[in-house]
């Protein structure tokens, strides 16, 4: 699917992981996105950097995090995988 | 089944795709209504529908007291078809019917009659004379915007919706609304309800459909001048992302980690339930929930007590039933992110002292128990970070200027309130918090004369009464000079000789 919506899209994209109080804490699928200050890299994924804003850093330095990919056909994240019907979910706490 | 279509153009359609899909409601995790799914070309289709009613004129030319007299007949609508409203809200989004009967539907009713009263005492042109350089009249006036856009949440969908929709329309916009994919049908049933009202067809549109391909065409369509929404910080900053390709104007109504600080000489027993009716009202899926209860450190045991006492007179049951006080989470997502936090907030040392799971007997729908965490420290994540759920954090302070200093160590800054009955001392710590909405020995009272809205990363704008009419409106000056030849335009001298 990111090796999909890479190919669909032509400006760089960006895995954020954010949380807030009506999507959960998922990543969240960007074109050409406008990182917040102090946003920290914690890794990527077919070539796809991803960053969590400076409140989550710590918590995300020293342990793994599965990104995974599931049916929903009704989420309002403005993640680039759900015109596909998916949805990005973290797999861990 | 119910089923409903998108309400574009006056008209009940399906999605140009075809797609539907059906509306579960959270108390009992069964599908209740079918509903279209739009996709890209229904957006741009609705969006049209818009423009070309706003390029024709039929409702910014209707004069005011024609729009007003418009908002007031949309108020009774929603009043004829309360019942119909409160169940179908009950429903959509697991609010308690007590809740939708008794908030939801007179609370959307009243906001079309404020604005109808706002719209009346605005001035649409105001004049103003001038002697220097030159004599000139000089006139104010207030236009619409022209398209408008409003990407609410399912919280309080009907209600969030009728705070996009009626300033929208008492500033003479046309409008396209967005729902909440999880629960989208008030919003249709508005549509419907405003043109029965003698709204035009196109001047107010709702579509249903996933936030990635709609919500992402309207925040960027060139043809939207405005878009307003309500959700998550995280969308929020997106949304202004991609409306700032077209320059255009945008509110934003986001988070919140409202602090409820109880000063040492409130009445404890009535802070304690306000405490709890702070965080817990719907399920505490409120944007300006008082999350972070704030109590004295040597009052802290005895407050903590008499909140867990209070809670036992919360009622969890089915949504249906009036003597059901609170409801189930909306959705699994939701109920998987407080059960997420409870996990985090356990992890980071705080004591949970009520709840911290699913209540015992309630196998079947998204039902979460009123928790309560003490020992929280304000820069834990549980404190820090918005859960939207029956999750409230109860801190310790040492005195006055510590709690504002808590208070205000947030990047969020929507509500909050102070306990005490010493009103005079309430109000200066009122005054050091910064938030947009503090309330004093009250919570969650919103009135529709009174501007919303959040500081810092809680959104951009205020929302209600003049404020939020003003943030539909464009401003014109139009500088009257006078018919005089050349010579008596003295400023004329700057460039010629």
């Amino acid at each position: 699917m990111l090796r999909r919506i890479g190919a669909e899209r032509g400006g760089a994209l960006t895995i954020t992981i954010d949380g807030g109080c009506c999507e959960g804490t998922a990543p969240h699928l960007y074109e050409d996105y406008v990182l917040p200050y102090g946003s920290h890299s914690i890794g990527e994924a077919e070539g796809i950097p991803i960053y969590v804003p400076p409140s989550f850093k710590d918590d995300y330095d020293d342990r793994t995090v599965t990104i995974d990919l599931v049916d929903d056909m009704g989420s309002d994240a403005l993640s680039l995988e759900t015109e596909h019907g998916v949805r990005l979910v973290l797999r861990h706490r | 089944m119910k089923e409903f279509g998108l309400f574009i153009n006056g008209q009940w359609e399906a999605a140009k795709g075809g797609k539907t899909t059906q509306s579960i409601n959270p108390a009992t995790e069964e599908p209740w209504a079918t509903v279209a799914v739009a996709d890209r070309e229904d957006a741009r289709k609705a969006v049209a529908a818009a423009k070309k009613a706003h390029d024709a004129g039929v409702w910014r030319g209707t004069p005011k007291e024609e729009r007003a007299e418009v908002l007031r007949k949309i108020a009774a609508g929603i009043g004829e078809r309360a019942e119909e409203l409160a169940a179908a809200e009950a429903l959509d989004s697991g609010a308690t019917i007590r809740k939708s009967t008794l908030a939801d539907v007179p609370s959307t009713a009243d906001t079309f009659l404020k604005f109808a009263d706002a719209l009346m005492a605005d001035e649409e042109e105001t004049v103003f004379e001038e002697a220097a350089p030159v004599p000139s009249r000089n006139i104010i006036r207030k236009e619409p915007i022209g398209v408008c856009v409003g990407i609410v949440p399912w919280n309080f969908p009907m209600l969030m919706a009728s705070w996009k929709i009626a300033p929208a329309l008492a500033a003479g916009n046309t409008v396209v609304i967005k729902p909440a994919s999880n629960t989208p049908v008030t919003a249709l049933l508005m549509g419907e309800i405003c043109s029965q009202a003698g709204v035009p067809d196109g001047v107010v549109n709702v579509i249903s459909g996933p936030g990635g391909s709609i919500g992402e065409e309207l925040a960027s369509h060139p043809d939207v001048g405005k878009v307003a929404f309500t959700g998550s910080t995280e969308v929020g900053r997106r949304i202004m992302q991609l409306a700032s390709g077209t320059v255009k104007k945008v509110t934003l109504e986001l988070g919140g980690k409202s602090p409820n600080i109880i000063l040492d000489d409130a009445d404890l027993d009535t802070a304690a339930l306000a405490a709890l009716f702070g965080t817990f009202f719907h399920q505490g899926q409120i944007c300006e929930s008082g999350t972070r209860v704030l109590v004295q450190k040597d009052q802290y045991d005895t407050f903590v007590e008499k909140m867990i006492a209070g809670s036992s007179k919360i009622q969890l049951g089915d949504t249906m039933d009036m003597m059901t006080s609170m409801g189930p989470l909306v959705s699994k997502t939701q109920y998987d992110t407080v059960e997420n936090y409870v996990g985090v907030g356990k992890d980071e040392g705080a004591e949970c002292v009520l709840g911290g799971s699913r209540p015992e007997g309630m196998e079947k729908g998204y039902y979460y128990s009123p928790t309560i965490f003490a020992g929280v420290d304000n820069k834990m994540r549980i404190a820090q970070e918005e859960i939207f759920g029956p999750v409230v954090s109860v801190i310790p302070y040492d005195d006055e200027a510590d709690a504002v200093g808590i208070a205000n160590d947030s990047m969020y800054g929507l509500g909050g309130a102070v306990w005490s009955q010493n009103e005079e001392r309430a109000l200066g710590v009122a005054r050091q918090i910064e938030t947009g909405t503090v309330w004093i020995n009250d919570y969650h009272l919103l009135n529709a004369r009174f501007p919303f809205g959040g500081y810092k990363q809680s959104g951009v704008g205020r929302e209600l009464g003049a404020w939020g009419l003003h943030e539909y409106q464009e401003v014109k000056h139009i500088h009257v000079g006078e018919n005089v030849p050349a010579d008596q335009k003295i400023y004329f001298g700057m460039l010629f000789n």
